[in-house]
């Protein structure tokens, strides 16, 4: 019983310090944006492991962010609609491409699908790329529509200029993403899943209905990321193909996702938590030339003696810490 | 001609099956009637795994039907084949590793044949795991189990999802021969709830002393259909599989 509750409280603390600092600290622009972005790959990093969860490692998610990306930044351009309507309107690019995905790539399995979802990159970004007349090419979108204020009675929420009301919102995004992960974990759902994984052929005859499943993960993984693309394109104001559908943007969920622990509810977004902020905050200024270099040995040091992530590790420590 | 068609559990209707250039499975007719044992025998590259694989949705046949209470299922996918009321113990067991033994049957209590959801499925799957013979190993990893507490946990969780036709295949492989005694008991107690069951094995002792009826398939084919006694006795049967002195033991073995 006292476990359990500490199960809640732990998270529950967690992001009221996250939450409440901004409040306390009230000028730290450079820390609202580091960790404003943190929950952004977070949501990522949630995203990715949703799919992942169902047996299906992606290394193609950068297709599902570089289509919702353009979804949104073109029909904002050309129809100049709120980027409200046309950041969730935008993702569904990102989703129906998950779908075709889904259909297409229902019989790969393992290093097969890895390969065919890393190559289904490049076929909308040449599209992209090329289409100049519609989609400005290569040159990108500039001069996208920034997200527009909130007022709430007396509260102005700038989420266009304010660097503390982006992470506010980007914070909100990552505790939605984070309640869909719990959802997709612990639901009679998140079992099909977690079932279908661990032995395909079983959970087919058990009666578990893997197509229809793993469409469904994919298809919210991939809206999910989808929405994340759109954010990206408004937050930052200009996108080009070679940036939304980077290679990067694919590993990142995934790098994310295996150090915090993929099994866990809050193991992605304490990935993205720990990760970026170190990167950004305590890697680059200290070490601006290698930096990428020591990234990658935490990575490795991670997956060699950490395999499972360093949530499960931590849990550990704490059941230690209590008994 | 209705009245007989209700009564047939599983009907194979001249089912073939090649991989590549070898013939597997070569015109196979057999039925299965409702609530009786049927023994599939037959030696190793028979094409027992094969049919089983087909009446489970795993594999496609080339030919033929598959009826179930006679509606065709024939090229229905494995959770479809499951929810109609058919479930199978896989000849190498296939557990889910990291789920514990209750939760590998939780699985088949939750997503196995559409009907009322049983109020209590973690005490439906409890005692599903005390009757194979697993309790006590309820919160063990199915990974860490040994391969015979595997096998049982199979026959636990194709339980769980309620179905009216349980297919075993080689159950009794490497089991001691109390273990098999014990898997006997369990067949025949299926039986008189009303299950049907079609088991296949090596074990022939097991099959031919359970079973209501058997069949000895070989190279493919059907030899014959008939009780155990008949079956073994059969001339081809003894020449393709037991061997003559086997056979001339063997009927003393079962009651």
């Amino acid at each position: 019983m006292f476990r359990f509750r500490l199960s809640l409280v732990l998270p529950l603390a967690a992001a009221l310090v996250l939450a409440l600092w901004p409040l306390v600290w009230a000028e730290a622009d450079l820390y609202f944006q580091v960790f404003g972005m943190a929950c952004f790959y977070g949501v990522l990093a949630v995203a990715w492991n949703i799919y992942a969860l169902s047996g299906a490692i992606s290394l193609g998610h950068a297709a599902f962010f570089g289509l919702g990306a353009y979804g949104s930044a073109l029909m904002s351009c050309y129809l100049q609609w709120s980027p409200a309507v046309t950041v969730p309107l935008g993702a569904v690019a990102g989703a129906a491409y998950g779908v075709l995905w889904g259909l297409l790539f229902k019989n790969l399995r393992g290093v097969y699908l890895g390969l065919a979802t890393l190559a289904s990159v490049e076929i909308p970004k040449v599209i992209i790329d090329n289409w100049s007349s519609f989609t400005f090419g290569s040159l990108g979108v500039v001069g996208i529509a920034p997200l527009p204020d909130l007022r709430l009675g007396g509260l102005e929420l700038a989420f266009g200029t304010s660097l503390k009301a982006q992470y506010y919102l980007l914070l909100l995004f990552l505790a939605l993403a984070g309640l869909v992960h719990r959802y997709s974990l612990v639901s009679r759902w998140g079992w099909a899943l977690r079932a279908m994984r661990e032995n395909e052929t079983a959970a087919a005859m058990l009666g578990v209905e893997v197509f229809r499943h793993r469409l469904q993960a994919l298809l919210l993984s991939s809206y999910l990321t989808g929405l994340c693309g759109a954010l990206y394109a408004h937050l930052l104001g200009l996108i080009e193909p070679a940036l939304v559908f980077s290679l990067h943007i694919s590993a990142l969920p995934l790098v994310l996702s295996i150090f915090g622990g993929r099994f866990l509810t809050w193991g992605p977004i304490l990935g993205a938590l720990i990760l970026y902020p170190l990167d950004q905050l305590l890697l680059q200024p200290q070490f601006p030339t290698g930096h990428a270099a020591l990234y990658g040995l935490v990575i490795v040091l991670t997956i060699l003696f950490c395999p499972q992530g360093v949530a499960p590790w931590l849990r550990k420590l704490r059941q230690i810490a209590w008994n | 001609m209705a009245a007989k068609a209700a009564s047939n559990c599983l009907e194979l209707r001249h089912i073939s099956k090649s991989f590549q250039e070898r013939r597997v499975l070569a015109d196979v007719s057999l039925v299965v009637r409702e609530g009786e044992i049927f023994g599939l025998i037959g030696p190793n590259g028979a094409g027992k795994t094969t049919l089983f694989n087909i009446i489970t949705g795993l594999v496609r046949a080339d030919e033929g039907q598959v009826l179930f209470h006679g509606q065709d299922i024939t090229h229905w996918p494995p959770p479809r084949i499951c929810h109609a009321g058919i479930a199978r113990a896989l000849q190498l067991p296939a557990p889910f590793p990291e789920m514990t033994g209750l939760e590998n049957v939780l699985i088949g209590c939750w997503f196995g044949k559409r009907q009322a959801a049983a109020p209590d499925s973690e005490a439906q799957a409890r005692e599903l795991l005390a009757r194979v013979g697993l309790q006590g190993k309820e919160e063990v990893p199915a990974g860490q189990l040994n391969l015979i507490d595997k096998r049982r946990l199979e026959v636990a969780r194709a339980l769980a999802t309620r179905p009216h036709l349980l297919l075993l295949d080689e159950i009794a492989a490497g089991l001691s021969p109390a273990a098999v005694k014990q898997t006997a008991e369990l067949v025949t107690a299926l039986r008189d709830q009303g299950l049907t069951l079609l088991v296949t094995d090596h074990y022939l002792n097991l099959t031919l002393q359970v079973s209501d009826r058997v069949a000895a398939l070989d190279q493919g084919e059907i030899i014959t259909v008939g009780s155990p006694r008949e079956v073994v006795r059969h001339p081809e049967v003894a020449s393709a599989y037991l061997g003559t002195r086997e056979a001339k033991t063997l009927p003393e073995a079962a009651p």
